[in-house]
């Protein structure tokens, strides 16, 4: 592009389209602290009442912790068989590369909601609805390709001939993974880490069928009370979310740059 | 080399298994499931047949569905992009640091949860909500507007959560075209219009293609918006399939009309790889 | 410090063979540069010695060891690669100091070699940089560094020079040349630049499609080619075309060169190689060879090229010193060239033979 600065017009409509962009979570955030029985905007007064609520409701917080456990895992689980996978398939370690590789990026181009419940009716079968192990290889299973996709991109992004120095200077495959590979892909990992861990804890259509009526996460637990009316305590809930994926954004910005998304 | 192949077994075994097990095991006996018969009174049946298909694409109340559903995706994919287009053009043209906040103000609503968006357009378009009662506070309408429970309010929620993706697809793709190419056009007497739609719009169509395809797909597969902007009664594909397995118990129904969303998601996916492939042919990586 | 020896080393890639059953010795302390153009194997021979690929067959020596199965890690070699292959993420200290670790060295015995291999290129300053914030040359010394740092049995060189700029490339040419001899080590030096290989070689195996053309010394291979390919590489080449005839060869009709280089029965297509400064030119009429006019006259400083229209037959270049008698002859003078018998080389055009 040829570099010029951007005209009046241009820079009104683009200010006008982030507005819009951000005006439903400030509304969402602004809402949650109105010291009214309804909703409504800007907040009649202030107050933190609908946080004592939420943080006071054994629900809320079951469904807090669930999303949490369950964020921090699966991302966990997905680092460690992501890495693993990505490193074999760009190296050509194994047969059928594409095949595989297409294989874990596909959760990603199927319908959320497919997924969902052709696991409602596969968990069913096996009788396993409501464990937590289901719902947790479940979240890894949409969470997969998010590090895959940054790993196989940083892996790309290496020279290799400098983990061919370090068998050359004589690390075994294992020791040159770990002392040159690895802290080359850190910021690629992180990355994807953060991407994994904000796609679950936001999922609804694939976790929704997965639970029993007694269990829930933050964002299914606010889905479900919409339909009940809304009041001021989901905003609360939901700022509680928001606030969540603000700390993870500066996490993400104080470890890798934001030009890493281009 | 058997030595790394091992070793290369190891690394993938434990992902594979679990896109096996996990993803592609079920997705095989959904595909069975929607090939059973099926009956109000019996439930599911153990009979091979294609009527589930046949309904879905026969019966005028899937139809309206399905149509329905790939309109509103073709209306939030081109307004993504005639909102994407200036977004992306002022964070390539504005300095350092509002190109920096731009930036973050575009990924932030991203992360944000999807639930937590859709409530927030509930708060702002509802009857009493924050527009209809700004507009009737300043007197320009004397009864709110119908703004949600509809198409449109389906559409504004839409297009606001999947904007992001769009606009983070058309910066690279206004960015890579190498500036000596437009500035070659504009000396070889083209006005700045011209070089747009002649030079600038061909160069970077793959990252349209891309990024339209992406917010087509998403679109007619969102669950959670149509739901909570469209209400119970506005229909999409995505919440008639949550109905028909969680409210009607009809699995065959819905695996069928999930099957049916799928293959146009694939279809869509695979067609614009080529035609993105095809148009890349002599543009250099 | 030891020799290298390549016994009938192989390559093959499902029917293409690479490199071609290649035998040849590096002695102790021998610098030997393998010479030919891209694709020709060299790169290929260089990664097996290294343990970074597998030979289809044959065997790798070094001394009295085999070492064809070993891994890469338990080689012991150094190589220096075209793309520094430096770890980014880790300071010139720790570059050099990554191979002294993995042979156990630490505490002062590690700081201490690590600053006899940095003083060695010269680099004693600059061990807390990060290798982005050094220039391309000081970035391949330190690569230098760290391969001769762990003092390998056998030293490579995968074209270190090849992303230098012309004037860094020759000081890096005496760097490694003076480090090389000073610590007597067995090398093997890759490359496609002939300068490179004749100035910086004990020996130049020359290599054209994964076969040797000639191993010999740098003044060898310049001055006796074993053939036209190995003429036509080392030094500037004419390449035409003509048809063989008894004891030389016929370019255009009554255009005749003698040839005792002659690989090809009189009648056939052949390729003629014939090498620009071995092309005397004189005016016409003061000596017998081939009558020409100059076409094109380009001064190069130390000489001068001609581009000469042979009566009837194809143009041809010849380079003559700049102070030498024949310097300064204006487009258009009549010429006549001439050249030795044994500077002709034909051999049968390929598909021909």
């Amino acid at each position: 592009m040829i570099a010029r600065k951007p005209s009046w017009l241009l820079t009104i409509v683009a200010l006008a389209i982030l507005f819009y962009m951000n005006a439903p979570t400030i509304v969402v955030v602004l809402a949650s602290f109105s010291d009214t029985t309804y909703l409504t905007v800007p907040p009649q007064g202030w107050t933190l009442r609908w946080f004592e609520f939420v943080l006071g409701d054994s629900r809320y917080m079951r469904a807090i912790w669930t999303s949490l456990w369950l964020a921090g895992g699966a991302t966990l689980l997905s680092l460690v068989l992501g890495t693993a996978a990505s490193y074999a398939l760009h190296h050509r370690l194994v047969p059928f590369r594409d095949v595989i590789l297409s294989a874990v990026m596909a959760p990603l181009v199927f319908p959320a909601v497919v997924i969902g419940v052709a696991l409602l009716q596969y968990v069913s079968l096996l009788g396993l609805r409501g464990q937590p192990l289901v719902l947790l290889f479940a979240h890894v299973l949409i969470t997969l390709p998010y590090v895959v996709r940054s790993a196989m991109s940083s892996l790309t992004g290496i020279n290799p001939q400098i983990e061919e120095a370090a068998h050359v200077l004589g690390a075994s495959g294992f020791t040159a993974f770990r002392l040159v590979t690895l802290p080359l892909l850190k910021p690629g990992l992180v990355a994807g880490a953060i991407f994994s861990f904000v796609t679950s804890l936001d999922n609804v259509p694939v976790t929704i069928f997965l639970l029993t009526p007694r269990q829930s996460t933050l964002p299914v637990k606010i889905f479900a009370s919409v339909e009940h009316g809304v009041d001021p305590s989901i905003a609360a809930a939901s700022t509680l979310l928001v606030a969540g994926t603000a700390i993870a954004l500066i996490l993400a910005q104080k470890w890798v740059s934001f030009s890493r998304f281009f | 080399m058997t030595q790394s192949r091992n070793a290369g077994l190891g690394l993938i075994g434990p992902a594979t298994v679990l896109i096996l097990a996990g993803f592609l095991a079920p997705t095989v006996i959904m595909a069975m499931l929607s090939l059973r018969d099926y009956s109000g009174m019996q439930g599911i049946g153990t009979d091979w047949t294609l009527s589930n298909y046949i309904n879905v694409l026969g019966d005028w109340f899937y139809l309206e569905i399905i149509l329905r559903t790939l309109a509103l995706g073709l209306i939030v994919t081109l307004l993504c992009l005639i909102l994407g287009f200036p977004l992306a053009l002022y964070i390539l043209r504005v300095g350092p640091l509002m190109q920096t906040t731009a930036i973050l103000l575009v990924i932030f609503p991203l992360l944000c949860n999807i639930v937590v968006r859709s409530f927030g357009w509930m708060v702002l378009l509802s009857p009493r909500g924050v527009i209809n009662e700004a507009l009737l506070g300043a007197g320009l309408i004397s009864t709110p507007l119908d703004l949600m429970f509809n198409l449109t309010g389906v559409i504004i929620g839409l297009v606001q959560i999947y904007l992001p993706f769009m606009v983070l697809l058309l910066v690279p793709a206004l960015q890579n075209i190498p500036a000596d190419v437009e500035a070659a056009a504009l000396t070889l007497r083209s006005s700045r219009i011209r070089v747009f739609f002649t030079i600038t719009v061909p160069l970077a169509s793959p990252g349209i293609i891309t990024g339209s395809i992406l917010v087509f797909v998403l679109s007619i597969s969102a669950l959670v918006t149509p739901r909570m902007l469209g209400g119970p009664t506005y229909r999409v594909m995505a919440t008639q399939i949550y109905d028909e397995f969680m409210t009607n118990l009809n699995w065959p129904s819905g695996a069928a009309l999930a099957f049916v969303l799928t293959f146009i998601a694939l279809a869509l996916i695979w067609a614009a790889n080529r035609v993105a492939a095809h148009l890349t042919r002599g543009i250099p990586a | 410090m030891t020799s290298l020896s390549l016994r009938s080393l192989t390559k093959r890639y499902d029917t293409a063979t690479i490199v071609n059953a290649v035998s040849f010795d590096v002695e102790q302390g021998q610098l030997v540069s393998l010479l030919g153009p891209s694709g020709c194997g060299k790169t290929t021979i260089l990664r097996m010695i290294a343990g970074l690929l597998e030979p289809t067959g044959g065997q790798i020596l070094f001394g009295e060891e085999d070492v064809t199965k070993l891994p890469a890690n338990r080689r012991n070699v150094g190589l220096v690669f075209q793309s520094y292959a430096l770890f980014p993420h880790m300071t010139v200290f720790e570059n050099v100091a990554f191979g002294l670790r993995r042979q156990g060295v630490k505490g002062v015995d590690l700081k201490t070699r690590v600053g006899e291999a940095l003083e060695q290129v010269r680099l004693g300053a600059l061990a807390d940089r990060f290798p982005r914030q050094l220039s391309g040359g000081q970035q391949q010394r330190v690569a230098l560094a760290r391969s001769v740092a762990p003092r390998p049995a056998i030293l490579l060189f995968d074209e270190p020079l090849s992303n230098l700029d012309a004037q860094l490339r020759e000081e890096m040419q005496i760097e490694i040349k003076r480090l090389q001899s000073e610590l007597k080590l067995t090398s093997l030096f890759v490359t496609h630049d002939q300068h490179e290989a004749m100035s910086l070689s004990d020996r130049i195996c020359l290599m054209s499609g994964g076969n040797i053309q000639q191993f010999a010394t740098p003044e060898e291979v310049y001055f006796n080619p074993a053939n036209g390919f190995v003429s036509g590489f080392v030094g500037s080449p004419n390449q035409l075309s003509g048809v063989a005839t008894e004891g030389g060869v016929e370019l255009a009709p009554g255009l005749r060169l003698a040839s005792n280089r002659a690989q090809a029965r009189p009648g056939g297509r052949v390729r003629v190689t014939l090498r620009q400064e071995d092309l005397a030119l004189a005016p016409a009429g003061q000596a017998p060879g081939l009558a020409g006019r100059i076409a094109l006259r380009i001064f190069e400083g130390a000489s001068v090229q001609y581009i000469v229209a042979l009566s009837g037959g194809p143009e041809v270049m010849a380079r003559v010193s700049s102070r030498g008698p024949q310097a300064d002859l204006p487009v258009g003078t009549e010429v006549v060239l001439s050249i030795p018998a044994d500077r002709v080389f034909v051999a049968p055009e390929e598909g021909a033979a």
